[in-house]
């Protein structure tokens, strides 16, 4: 029964990379057409004083002491989007980071499992934390972050702290940490 | 119109496909530049006119000729799985030594499974034993197709084609054999309609990506900074992305 299971899985497994596959051309048609355009997507973070403006409460404040209720749902609203907003252009930058990564590294010939790994692991902290800010900003809406930002630097500290005992296991390199 | 009739029609109609296909590879000459390939298409042609000629004339002795063609085509199979590796990754050493690994492992498990079925398998073991074979194969499929999809190679349509269809094969069978070994006969009568489908819908994405020469489209070499720069360099952004993040904006 196991190994039919174990069959059953490495079959869809195969057939869902394979769809994945047939997609694949219409995503390097896409970057050609970007090289040819001459566009770049990388390195184009929003600039801190957007991430002020979107988290400060100040005008939250504002329309609260003028006690119109509508305002403040309306605001609130407007906020959560613009902050869901400035999580994804972060996100789109990061999985543009690791396609150029990938881009520079293919040709190399001492591509290495270990750092490939590493860099996984990387990727996978970085995708952690943002989930939990999206989740967070998505719940209870933009204005709560800034307040519950030190809970979620000490839930980072925490998942920082677990990759690298997970790294330490894995026996790979040492000087990993030396880059955070 | 009965049930064998049905699959006289689907066979007749696969071996149809498979002409078309190789005598357009042969008319567009690209043949030779899938040799394992084509050479593969030949060898199932002759085996599905033998095998419709076996079910009519003599059909006591359909089951053992269909296990001993159906291994020597899985055999075949491997060498395409080989050839696609080979290809694919041609022009890109690191990478191919990425896989060089988990395929070692796979062929080491491929060769310890058969020898452990028994030489030659007989019954029910057979179907246990193509099943456990297919899925390696298709875990080899797996691998290539992980690194071609993460590392963005452009393989070109051809060997797409090539990888698309064969994998469909090998997944469906993993899973036709899956449920025939687990189901037991009862699935037979399924299986025997299930797979000339199946495998009439791998020679159309066949044609599809195989009707012209497609070769695989030259990507920039960027090899001018050190791989290890690039990584410690990919990481380091990583991080100033999360902490971009939680340090709300700040770099």
């Amino acid at each position: 029964m196991i190994v039919a299971l174990l069959a059953a899985s490495t079959g869809i497994l195969l057939l869902a990379l394979l769809i994945a596959l047939l997609h694949q051309e219409t995503e390097n048609d896409s970057v050609v057409l970007r090289e040819a355009l001459g566009l770049e997507t990388t390195g184009t973070l929003p600039p801190r004083d957007i991430f002020e403006r979107i988290f400060n409460t100040a005008d939250l404040d504002f329309i609260a002491a003028q006690g119109c209720r509508p305002l403040i749902d309306l605001i609130a609203a407007d906020r959560r989007h613009l902050a869901l907003a400035w999580l994804r252009t972060i996100k789109r930058e990061a999985f543009a980071i690791l396609a150029a990564h990938r881009k520079a590294v293919r040709h190399h010939q001492d591509l290495r499992q270990s750092s490939e790994l590493r860099l996984a692991v990387h990727v996978a902290g970085f995708y952690c934390v943002y989930l939990v800010v999206y989740a967070f900003v998505g719940f209870r809406g933009a204005f709560r972050l800034r307040s519950s930002i030190r809970n979620l630097r000490r839930l980072c500290e925490y998942l920082a702290r677990l990759r690298s005992l997970i790294v330490i296991d894995a026996g790979l390199a040492p000087s990993w940490d030396g880059v955070r | 119109m009965n049930s064998t009739t049905i699959q006289q029609i689907l066979g007749w109609a696969g071996i149809a496909l498979l002409a078309v296909l190789i005598a357009r590879a042969i008319q567009c000459r690209f043949a030779a530049r899938y040799p394992m390939f084509y050479g593969y298409l030949a060898f199932v042609s002759v085996v599905s006119v033998a095998a419709l000629v076996v079910s009519a004339k003599a059909p006591g002795s359909y089951w053992n000729f269909y296990w001993i063609t159906d291994f020597a085509a899985l055999l075949f199979g491997l060498g395409i799985t080989f050839d696609i590796f080979d290809q694919a990754f041609k022009s890109y050493a690191g990478v191919s030594k990425l896989a060089s690994m988990p395929i070692l492992v796979l062929v080491i498990l491929a060769f310890t499974r058969l020898l452990a079925g028994g030489l030659p398998p007989r019954g029910v073991t057979m179907i246990g034993l193509e099943r456990d074979l297919r899925s390696v194969q298709a875990l080899m499929l797996v691998v290539f197709a992980s690194l071609v999809v993460y590392y963005a190679i452009p393989i070109g349509d051809n060997l797409r084609g090539i990888a698309l269809g064969y994998g469909l094969f090998v997944g469906t069978s993993v899973m036709n054999l899956m449920l025939r070994s687990y189901v037991g006969a009862g699935f037979q009568k399924t299986w025997g309609y299930l797979q000339p489908l199946e495998y009439l819908t791998c020679e159309l994405i066949w044609c599809a990506f195989l009707w012209s020469y497609a070769p695989p489209r030259s990507s920039g070499q960027t090899g001018l900074r050190s791989y290890q720069s690039v990584s410690r360099e990919t990481e380091l952004l990583f991080n100033r992305l999360r902490v971009y993040i939680v340090g709300g904006g700040s770099e």
